[in-house]
């Protein structure tokens, strides 16, 4: 059940390739944020009662329902429906997140030797996905769509978190809730200033501070 | 129990100050905070007891680091005063900047505090969540493009670092926790593969807050967008915050025996550095962001003087905090410059030791300074970092940094001389600069010139024990 849930995670990173809909987009992060509940339900009598009941929260409400909430306010608020025009063609990032989804499982391969003690299938589509958000991050021109890059990769570090079972002192997993979403207030707050001073929020307005050797 | 009061205060001071609206109790929390941490550093450095309390610390190791935020507070502290004065913030605003510049270095505090790196994480995140108000704090559209550029690239960069902690932790599984003491005392035993795989993530993460080439291109446009006292903090002291936790982890690599693969990194990114910023200085129109291009370099230097360890490591120090008194003077006084003047371009700005002479006398000195001129302490950490490379006889690399470095003080000179010099344009405001716009800055620059001389024992012994 939980490889089933593991490659659907993967699966939802290499849909967004094939994607321009901010829709989508939203879709998936929620999907991924849902998925790593039922991984840390699964874990469940393995790690103290307290981290259980933060990480469990942190998944379902914070990743399945208010980032995708505030990331869907976002859209509506800067009337972006879709990455038109992105740097690479919709072909070429088909085709690249095709390759670096199946290098995935090549990592899963080579950490498997490496160290039995890493969960190699959620490793591998951890680092795939993660690849695959800078690849968003790198080559999508809408500002929105960079910060939809952005919760993927968070998304894709929690995975990492669950496939390595690295446990952080509950101290240091509230303040990473607590900056993560404030910084998400933040976006929502910046974006839409640039919204309302470009009307539209592409990387390609945000030239006026360039220099020249 | 300094260190609860010092991460405590400003939490508790910045609540209030929503419901008082008051300017006279805005400033007057920010000058007691600034005492505070002042009083603090002074504590912990007159009794010399190491102070640990929970995921906290304060001992010889971050001594260096407190002082440099009390030292830079202390400057920030009246020249933000006399910033928001002249600029005629509305109260909203005021109280912004107030929170702000609490919340900024309740965070920078902190993060130098932890002894937990995953609590270091959190601190240095944010430290970009409360500076990000500043950026945008002139509220032009350039100062918007500066700030979503700064909270942007800065994120990612920090999500990279949490990724590297991440393999830190699997490195050090079943062995020890993310604390730095136990992290070196098990060095030998944490998984050598996950140890060394962490690096480049920790090393691209926290070198992007560091401002290191190449993963600085936020930099230059936050420091010349922020209202300068806030550029004077950034530069001053955010690079040298994400450089305690880079530097801290290095020492985790050293003492696993990784130290060389470790140094490689900071050689790169410190060579780059100086690359980049010897290309872009060259060329800088705009005086704010010819000092910010002057801190990646500096940051460049400091990386390449921990890379070769040695003396270099206490040149490494030296240089990190006769930058962060030069840079912050300099910034501070960018700023009185731009007022009198009109603007941030270095073409706009001519005569500037006729129309405002004690202005003028600290860009020139603090040019100097910068500079690494004798008697000031640069001279003497760049002096020590080339002779390190002639005692490990790195005649290239020794090659590399005097060519970069002259390159750099050929573009600096270039742009300080000009605004220095000639005949101040009509439009320049001629009343005479009050006190406060140049005694913070005069005493940095006397106090470098001190030290430069005579360095007394004591100042010695905390910069040396900022490497240990």
């Amino acid at each position: 059940m939980s490889q089933f849930l593991t490659i659907l995670f993967g699966v939802g990173i290499l849909y967004l390739a094939l994607t321009s809909r901010m829709r989508t987009y939203i879709q998936v992060i929620a999907l991924q944020g849902f998925i790593l509940f039922l991984l840390i339900v699964r874990d469940f009598g393995h790690i103290d009662w307290f981290t259980f009941f933060f990480l469990a929260f942190e998944t379902l409400a914070f990743k399945t329902i208010i980032v995708p909430a505030m990331l869907w306010r976002i859209v509506t608020r800067t009337h972006v429906a879709r990455e038109a025009d992105p740097h690479i063609p919709q072909f070429g990032s088909i085709v690249i997140g095709t390759i670096v989804f199946l290098s995935g499982f090549a990592v899963t391969d080579w950490v498997s030797r490496i160290d039995p003690s890493v969960d190699a299938l959620a490793f591998g589509i951890a680092v795939s996905t993660l690849i695959i958000s800078f690849f968003i991050i790198l080559t999508r021109k809408k500002l929105i769509t960079q910060v939809m890059g952005y919760m993927l990769m968070q998304n894709a570090v929690a995975l990492l978190m669950i496939a390595m079972a690295v446990e952080l002192p509950l101290l240091v997993n509230l303040g990473v809730l607590l900056d993560i979403f404030t910084l998400m207030f933040l976006f929502l707050l910046f974006l839409g200033k640039l919204h309302s001073t470009y009307e539209e929020t592409s990387r390609e307005k945000l030239t006026s501070l360039r220099d020249q050797p | 129990m300094m260190i609860p009061i010092l991460l405590i205060f400003p939490l508790l001071a910045a609540v209030p100050l929503f419901t008082l609206r008051s300017r006279q109790a805005e400033r007057a929390t920010l000058t007691a905070h600034a005492l505070l941490t002042v009083g603090a550093v002074i504590y912990w450095w007159l009794t010399g007891t190491d102070e640990f309390i929970g995921y906290f610390r304060a001992d010889r190791g971050n001594l260096l680091f407190l002082a440099l935020i009390a030292v830079v507070y202390c400057a920030v502290v009246p020249a933000s005063y006399r910033y928001l004065e002249r600029e005629k913030v509305s109260e909203l605003w005021h109280r912004i900047y107030v929170v702000s510049m609490l919340l900024f270095v309740f965070s920078m505090t902190g993060a130098i505090l932890a002894s937990n790196l995953g609590l270091f994480w959190v601190f240095i995140e944010a430290t970009t969540l409360a500076s990000a108000p500043f950026i945008y704090f002139e509220r032009h559209q350039s100062s918007l493009e500066a700030t979503w550029k700064y909270v942007f690239i800065c994120s990612v960069g920090i999500a990279i670092a949490f990724i590297g902690i991440l393999f830190l932790a699997l490195s050090a599984k079943g062995v020890c926790d993310l604390f730095y003491d136990d992290l070196i005392r098990n060095a030998p035993q944490l998984g050598r593969f996950w140890l060394l795989f962490s690096f480049p993530f920790i090393m691209v993460g926290l070198g992007t807050k560091a401002g290191v080439a190449p993963m600085h291109s936020w930099l230059p446009d936050a420091h010349s967008e922020a209202p300068s006292p806030v550029s004077a903090f950034l530069s001053g002291m955010l690079l040298n915050t994400a450089l305690y936790g880079l530097y801290r982890v290095f020492q985790v690599l050293d003492a696993a025996g990784l130290r060389r693969e470790a140094a490689i990194f900071f050689l790169i990114c410190g060579f780059a550095s100086l690359l980049i910023s010897a290309v872009y200085l060259a060329g800088a129109t705009n005086f704010k962001r010819l000092l910010a291009y002057s801190s990646i370099e500096n940051m460049g230097i400091i990386f390449i003087g921990i890379a070769l360890g040695g003396l270099g490591l206490f040149a490494a120090f030296l240089h990190l905090m006769a930058h962060s008194f030069a840079k912050t003077s300099l910034f501070i006084t960018a700023g009185n410059i731009a007022h009198r003047f009109g603007t941030k371009e270095i073409a706009g700005v001519s005569g500037l030791r006729e129309a405002d002479r004690p202005t003028g006398a600290l860009w020139g000195i603090g040019f100097a300074a910068l500079a690494g001129l004798p008697p000031f302490p640069i001279f003497i950490s760049e002096f020590l970092i080339a002779r390190e490379m002639v005692t490990q006889g790195r005649f290239g690399l020794l090659a590399a940094f005097l060519i970069l470095v002259t390159l750099v003080l050929y573009g600096m000179a270039r742009a300080a001389f000009k605004m220095y010099l000639g005949t101040a344009p009509e439009t320049a405001k001629r009343e005479p600069p009050r006190l406060i716009e140049w005694l913070p800055q005069a005493i940095l620059l006397l106090i470098l010139c001190i030290l430069g001389v005579a360095m007394p024992d004591a100042i010695r012994h905390i910069i040396t024990a900022a490497g240990l």
